[in-house]
């Protein structure tokens, strides 16, 4: 599931092995905060927000200018991740720093994440919110965060 | 009204992770949605590919590697950490005025001397290395955001930019090299000559020059070669030659080298092979 999850992405398969990989130790590193509750669903997030990272670090995945060259569905949905890939991680940092989420060391979700689960893989916001076990308001105000740092992006 | 189920819900459903109540309802669903059936016979059929495709144990040892390599750097940060807390106003005045003296003699000495970014004295009580730690070499990638620490095997392009800094862990001679898939030397430090050079034997000690990849395909093997007395630097390139001569790209290590000198190899692969 992961390397097909980093494929789908990457559209590359020597780095979807090298990402698959690293979702593995990124996974063994984290062992300490893991549940047992749908392991797959935690390592399709740590797998989506790696293969974020490497889209957003690597110069050979050239931003698309979203929405003005994307001629077929899925050039569009090639530009909209890579646009999500490089967003700042302004919201995250915002989201983290958040008192409670200290308190009860959680482990606010990814906005990135949050968007390419719900703009690329087409979950509706309930189902996001199931996935990343947050409230469906709270997936849409981070969604309009998102949005409002990306000109052009889709309501 | 049909319902929708998303790539990982059918992943789950894969997996037997779904309740027994979802699994009963998607496979209702299933029994009247060719599409949806056709949805989960792929991810069934990709499994069996990539079981039959990928090397588990390979894969397996990759990653103990990384989760290795990783704890050695995490172990560094921690001791630098404990460094700088250890260190107190009268340590670090009777460290200042050596670091000033060092750090004019060097610059003058040669302006390609790597700057530091950690303190270039091991001022711990008892002046030895960490136990457990390594020598070992990190490879910086530079990027838009930033700097990135790139791991072995990444795969990296044709002009990627790159930071090499060493941690010796208490060896005092080495020197760092590289050989690429054309079975070309690039020495990194020294830059020339053919001796082992001394060491910055504690905290990380990060290269002056950046390193840019060229054209060369495939992966180039970095080699971080240490000891506690001098060595020649080119006989161990010319064991590096002889043991890399094949032009494979899986990690060489230098077979025959003497039992007082120690080897760290990263390699990186070169994308679009």
């Amino acid at each position: 599931m992961v390397l097909r999850r980093c494929r789908q992405l990457l559209k590359d398969e020597a780095r979807a092995m090298d990402a698959m990989q690293d979702v593995f130790v990124k996974l063994v590193e984290k062992k300490d905060s893991l549940t047992d509750d749908a392991p797959s669903s935690m390592l399709y997030r740590i797998a989506t927000n790696h293969c974020l990272n490497v889209i957003r670090d690597n110069k050979k995945f050239v931003q698309h200018d979203f929405g003005s060259e994307a001629h077929n569905e899925e050039n569009e949905k090639t530009s909209m991740l890579h646009a999500i890939a490089n967003v700042s991680d302004t919201t995250d940092q915002l989201v983290a720093s958040n008192i409670l989420d200290k308190l009860f060391r959680r482990h606010p979700e990814s906005t990135r994440t949050i968007a390419v689960l719900h703009y690329y893989d087409g979950l509706t916001l309930d189902e996001v919110a199931e996935h990343v076990n947050m409230s469906v308001s709270g997936v849409r105000k981070r969604l309009r965060q998102l949005r409002s740092t990306l000109h052009g992006f889709p309501e | 009204m049909k319902e929708s189920y998303s790539n990982i819900k059918l992943e789950q459903y894969v997996l037997n992770e779904l309740s027994a109540d979802e699994t009963r309802k998607l496979e209702h669903a299933v029994e009247n949605d060719e599409t949806l059936k056709k949805r989960i016979e792929a991810i069934r059929h990709s499994n069996t590919e990539i079981h039959a495709s990928v090397d588990e144990q390979d894969a397996l040892r990759e990653i103990q590697y990384r989760i290795k390599n990783n704890e050695i750097r995490h172990e560094q940060k921690e001791n630098n950490l404990k460094q700088s807390k250890n260190s107190s106003w009268t340590r670090l005045a009777y460290v200042m005025p050596v670091v000033a003296i060092v750090a004019v003699s060097t610059f003058m000495i040669n302006e390609n001397t790597p700057i530091t970014t950690s303190t270039p004295f091991d001022v711990t009580e008892d002046g030895v290395r960490f136990k457990g730690l390594q020598p070992h070499l990190n490879i910086y990638q530079q990027t838009d955001s930033g700097t990135k620490l790139i791991n072995h095997n990444a795969i990296l392009n044709e002009g990627d930019s790159l930071q090499l800094s060493y941690v010796a862990a208490g060896q005092q001679f080495g020197a760092i090299f590289s050989i690429d898939s054309r079975s070309v030397v690039t020495q990194h430090f020294p830059f020339d000559g053919g001796s082992s050079v001394k060491l910055q034997v504690s905290g990380e000690f990060m290269m002056k020059r950046s390193y840019q990849l060229d054209d060369a395909p495939k992966y180039e093997h970095f080699f971080f070669i240490t000891s506690n007395s001098s060595f020649d630097l080119q006989e161990v390139i010319r064991l590096a030659k002889v043991d890399t001569a094949d032009k494979q790209e899986n990690t060489k290590t230098i077979s025959h080298l003497p039992d007082h000198i120690d080897q760290f190899v990263i390699t990186i692969k070169k994308a679009g092979q």
